[in-house]
């Protein structure tokens, strides 16, 4: 069975806490930002880790990222953690809020290298855009899959679990498709250990051109990104007073 | 300028469904008077019908329990009309899917998590968070699009309206599958419904105080909701946990204990009416949100709230 | 003990009142153990025996009190404030209570004048330090427990701070010390800029870990606060010993810059990976402080010795990204909670020091050594933040998966891997502990530690602490005296 995590390097915005935004172009130099794989996708990539370990012979595990390229060294430690390849499509475009064109070069890749499961975190959280999954579903015409919790592998099929609002279902899935894992998933991707590291130092990232054909799809157009300030004033007072206000206020809406 | 579409999706897991369909018409007629609403509800919902007097579509649909949100979209594909229009979906997780379905099987661009929405000619202007919610993304895809809407952006609606005319369509069932499995972890969040909420950020540093502070709510018939770093730590369940990557409710008071006030957090709340913040840096980002504040620790102003209580 | 558990909490509920008096199980886990035993904790495994209660003292008098009685009836006695300790300091043992006295808290006293700051024992060092720089000031003392420390464990355990090479450690920082002693003596020091009064009796006091007394009061200098004129670099290094040898030009003539931080290839990468692509070599940060004309001819100074030892100068936004996330926070602490329950990855340091002639031969033996006996380690490294004259100390961190059966387990793991560093650094007369104290993780090394001073130390704790209830085991073993 051919497992294919798709994952996006972003940066750490959480890291940051107080820091400035410098917005130039409707761009945000992330040079210096501290970066990680998407969280959501870092937990697609641990799910399948741990079913490649149930099922070592029959699972292959490759992870795929459309990005310029600069994003390598986040990508080497997935080759220590045993995924058998990690690929980088090469397109230098803004895809920051271009689901379609992400997709369609996942597409590309997948007409190309078929698999049977490709995989997606819920969204990435610099675009948050949250429909690259189903528009690469759609581009190879394949079921699709969302709100998914946990899998694993039956024989060729896989056994999911996924939500939909305040319930979970469980149901077997067959023939390959997409799965998007839910929000709520937030499992920690396992860190390599220095033997593992070493073990993979002559293993390399592949790297291909982006695909030129034309996307069936199109993507909004980014006309501006803005830090919002708002202009609120708010009324400072002492806690005795603003105790009373509370106070006041539970009492109004009982 | 192209007409507005708007479907609100009951999965029949949301209990909120009746709430956000009603949210939703509201939020379409107020941007095209002239909004075509419509309901997907599926067969086993309990949610009930959205309490608006105004009149929509409901289309029924039964999938013995399951939810088949790529199947919902084709469904919806080859049952609703097909000129031109702005689709607008329902900010609910179902319905975000739904709409994505919806949209790549009629081939029309997409977008999902916007929270506003500016028509403007043969274009649609759209706003959404963007880089963990710091910052905010103006994007404008053409008007014959589908947009999902993302938490909390569509008003609250009260009870006690009457009921506008609804013409009813049944589709065609969708078998479940053979081997479905449902199940609930719990049951519906009180935070969803609260009126009144108090938050609890990491200026409050231990699980005794955070008890404290459930006391004092309880007794004032708030609900507790929680930052980040303390669901992290397990004082509360993930469930409690407000912001951008947790719930986002609307209740009619706020008050938030010790919360910085990141841009992540705020989101969560971005439906308060009034908001109360008590946090000891003058500075902190929290009282740029709220109405109205005190600069102080926060357990003296809980003193203060308990001498109060106690008076009464 | 010569008093029943009973017996005791009811004694201490007189002195404290009895809501300040707790015996609920969650309390008492919680406060039986300190950093070193946070994997366990994490699991609810607690291995130490739990103390009968956690007594909290208001004030100096109840302090008195508390400790009057439980020398009188042989109760242990565990001093905490903020909690932040790292060595098993705070590891609770048979019959003892833990003396917790971070309600003591609140400024005494802020001279402008003569450039102090006296604060109660358990007042925290975040709220003194952003109340200083409110009005201009700074206490110069910034260890990465910042946020959680409190100034009276500060002083017993020797803490230092990450802008040490320019303020001092808190033996440079501290100006007076109030201690009471296990009899209920209460000692005050007067506040004087220096003295020769026979020996420096807070000296006596200062790093104590809770072994002797309990500080009740601190008095520390405090700085003008200039963060616009600071000047910051940061360089890569071909290799560690490369920045060293750098550091110690700087020190040896005289610049202070208040931060001079090396990190080694595995801890510039675990560090900094996610910010640049340090090409497998060494980040060093620079920081200089202070009046415009100190810190452009400190920082003149540094660029010329860089050259010299080939350092490539990059951007200095990684000193602040250094700056923006050096320290623990509440969510720092909650999300390694997280991924120690999930991953099992465990993160420790153990800090050293020794001169610039044996420094290097530490870090060699260290490195050589060490890691072969790590199970399923995934970084070993050090970095040196701390320079002096005559050496430096270095940091040495360490993380690996502690994929045990049970959580009592990863205690041998930690263990191993302290002692295997602690006999290299001996072996090359370092010190096992810069500025994190003996605690009870390092407290059979004391002998060798102190080497014939060791004897000095024995006396102290029998001059002061005769019954031996001042939280035994910390700083020497708790059967010290049958050992001989």
């Amino acid at each position: 069975m051919k497992l294919l995590c798709c994952v996006k390097i972003v940066g750490n915005f959480e890291s940051c806490g107080d820091c400035e935004w410098e917005i130039e172009d409707n761009n945000v130099d992330l040079t210096f930002y501290p970066k990680q794989i998407n969280c959501f996708d870092a937990s697609c990539v641990e799910l399948a880790l741990r079913r490649k370990k149930d099922n070592p012979e029959d699972i292959s595990l490759n992870i795929l990222t459309v990005s310029d390229g600069s994003d390598q060294r986040f990508l080497k430690p997935m080759l220590a953690l045993g995924v058998d390849r990690c690929v980088i499509i090469k397109d230098e475009s803004d895809l920051r809020f271009a689901p379609a064109s992400v997709a369609h070069q996942i597409a590309e890749f997948v007409k190309r290298e078929p698999q049977d499961w490709i995989l997606f975190g819920s969204y990435q959280s610099v675009g948050q855009n949250g429909v690259t999954g189903i528009l690469t579903a759609s581009l190879l015409n394949i079921p699709c899959y969302t709100g998914v919790t946990e899998f694993s592998v039956i024989g060729m099929d896989l056994q999911i679990t996924y939500k939909a609002d305040d319930a979970f279902l469980t149901r077997t899935v067959s023939g390959g498709g997409v799965l998007i894992l839910d929000e709520s998933v937030t499992t920690l991707l396992r860190t390599p250990t220095i033997m593992q590291v070493m073990a993979s130092k002559s293993r390399s990232i592949e790297v291909e051109e982006a695909s030129k054909n034309e996307c069936d799809y199109i993507d909004p157009v980014l006309c501006s990104l803005q830090y919002e300030h708002t202009e609120n004033v708010c009324e400072m007072l002492t806690p005795a007073q603003l105790a009373q206000r509370v106070l006041k206020l539970c009492e109004e809406g009982e | 300028m192209e007409h507005i579409r708007a479907v609100a999706v009951d999965s029949g897991y949301n209990s909120s469904a009746a709430k956000d369909a009603a949210g939703l018409f509201t939020y379409a007629r107020e941007l095209d008077s002239d909004a075509e609403l419509y309901l997907l509800q599926l067969e086993h919902s309990s949610a009930g019908l959205p309490e608006t007097d105004l009149s929509y579509t409901l289309l029924k649909v039964s999938c013995g329990g399951s939810v088949e949100c790529q199947r919902l979209g084709n469904i919806l594909s080859g049952n609703l009309p097909d000129s031109q229009a702005l689709w607008l979906f329902a900010p609910d997780s179902v319905g975000t899917q739904v709409a994505a379905f919806f949209a790549v099987e009629r081939k029309l661009p997409v977008a999902s998590h916007i929270t506003e929405v500016f028509l403007a000619g043969d274009k649609v202007q759209l706003k959404r968070m963007a880089y963990a919610g710091n910052l905010a993304a103006e994007l404008e895809l053409p008007s014959n699009s589908v947009v999902s809407l993302a938490k909390g952006v569509t008003s609250r609606i009260k009870n006690g309206r009457e009921k506008g005319k609804i013409v009813i369509k049944r589709l065609d069932d969708i078998a479940a599958p053979e081997d479905l499995k449902i199940f609930f972890e719990h049951g519906e969040n009180p935070l969803i419904k609260a009126e009144r909420v108090f938050a609890v950020g990491r200026g409050v540093s231990s699980r005794t105080d955070l008890e404290r502070i459930e006391y004092v709510a309880d007794r004032l018939g708030a609900e507790i909701a929680v930052s980040r770093p303390i669901a992290t730590n397990g004082w509360k369940p993930i469930s409690r946990q407000l912001g951008i990557s947790g719930e986002v409710i609307s209740p009619e008071m706020c008050l938030l204990l010790g919360v910085s006030g990141t841009s992540a957090f705020l989101y969560g709340i971005r439906g308060a009416e009034q908001v109360l913040a008590v946090n000891n840096d003058k500075s902190a980002a929290v009282f740029n949100r709220a109405q109205s504040g005190t600069v102080a620790d926060w357990d003296e102003f809980m003193e203060e709230l308990e001498k109060l209580i106690n008076k009464k | 003990m010569l008093v029943t558990k009973e017996q005791v909490v009811a004694a201490l509920q007189k002195i404290v009142g009895a809501d300040k008096v707790s015996t609920e199980l969650a309390i008492l886990q919680e406060n039986s153990h300190d950093r070193h035993m946070k994997f366990q904790a994490i699991h609810g495994v607690f291995p130490c025996p739990l103390p009968i209660c956690v007594c909290k003292a208001g004030c100096t008098e109840q302090v008195v009190e508390v400790l009057k009685y439980c020398n009188a009836n042989l109760v242990n006695v565990v001093p905490k404030t903020g909690g932040s300790a790292t060595e098993g300091g705070l590891q609770t043992m048979e019959n003892c209570i833990v003396l917790d006295c971070s309600d003591m808290n609140g400024i005494i006293e802020f001279n402008e004048e003569d450039m102090y700051i006296t604060c109660k024992g358990g007042t925290p060092l975040i709220y003194v330090e952003h109340w200083l720089q409110e009005r201009g000031y700074t206490t110069g003392h910034s260890p990465q427990s910042q946020e959680f420390a409190q100034m009276g464990g500060l002083v017993a355990t020797r803490s230092i701070g990450q802008f040490s090479n320019l303020y001092g450690g808190i033996e440079d920082l501290l100006l007076a010390v109030e201690v009471v002693l296990p009899d209920g003596t209460v000692c005050k020091t007067r506040i004087v800029p220096r003295k020769a009064a026979g020996p420096d009796v807070r000296h006596m006091i200062m790093g104590g870990e809770g072994a002797l007394g309990v500080i009740t009061e601190v008095t520390v200098k405090v700085f003008k606060y200039t963060p616009s004129t600071m000047w910051k670099a940061a360089y890569l290094m071909e290799n560690f010993h490369d920045g060293l040898n750098l550091i110690r030009d700087i020190m040896v003539e005289g610049y202070k810059p208040s931060t001079a931080r090396l990190y080694d290839v595995g801890d510039t990468e675990l560090n900094f990976g996610d910010v640049i692509d340090c090409k497998g070599k060494c980040i060093i940060l620079f920081i200089a402080e202070g009046h415009e004309e100190i810190t452009q001819a400190t920082g003149k100074a540094i660029v010329q010795f860089a050259d010299k030892w080939h350092g490539e100068r990059i951007d200095s936004k990684v000193v602040d990204i250094w700056m923006g996330r050096r320290n623990y926070t509440d969510q720092t602490i909650a999300d390694e909670k997280v991924e120690i329950m999930e991953t099992k990855k465990v993160y420790f340091s153990t800090e050293i020091c020794a001169t610039w002639s044996n420094i290097h031969k530490i870090y060699d033996a260290v490195m050589a050594r060490v890691p072969q006996i790590i199970p399923n380690l995934i970084v070993f490294g050090g970095h040196a933040s701390h320079s002096y004259l005559n050496g430096t100390c270095v940091y040495f961190i360490y993380q690996y998966n502690a994929y045990v059966d049970d959580p009592a387990d990863e205690i041998v793991i930690h263990e191993n891997i302290v002692q295997a560093i602690s006999e290299e650094v001996l072996r090359y007369n370092g010190t096992v502990t810069h500025h994190h104290g003996m605690g009870k993780l390092k407290a059979h090394l004391y002998k060798e530690e102190f080497g014939s001073a060791y004897k000095l130390m024995e006396r102290l704790k029998v001059a002061l602490d005769p019954n031996n209830i001042m939280n035994p085991g910390c700083i020497m073993p708790a059967d010290w005296k049958e050992q001989k």
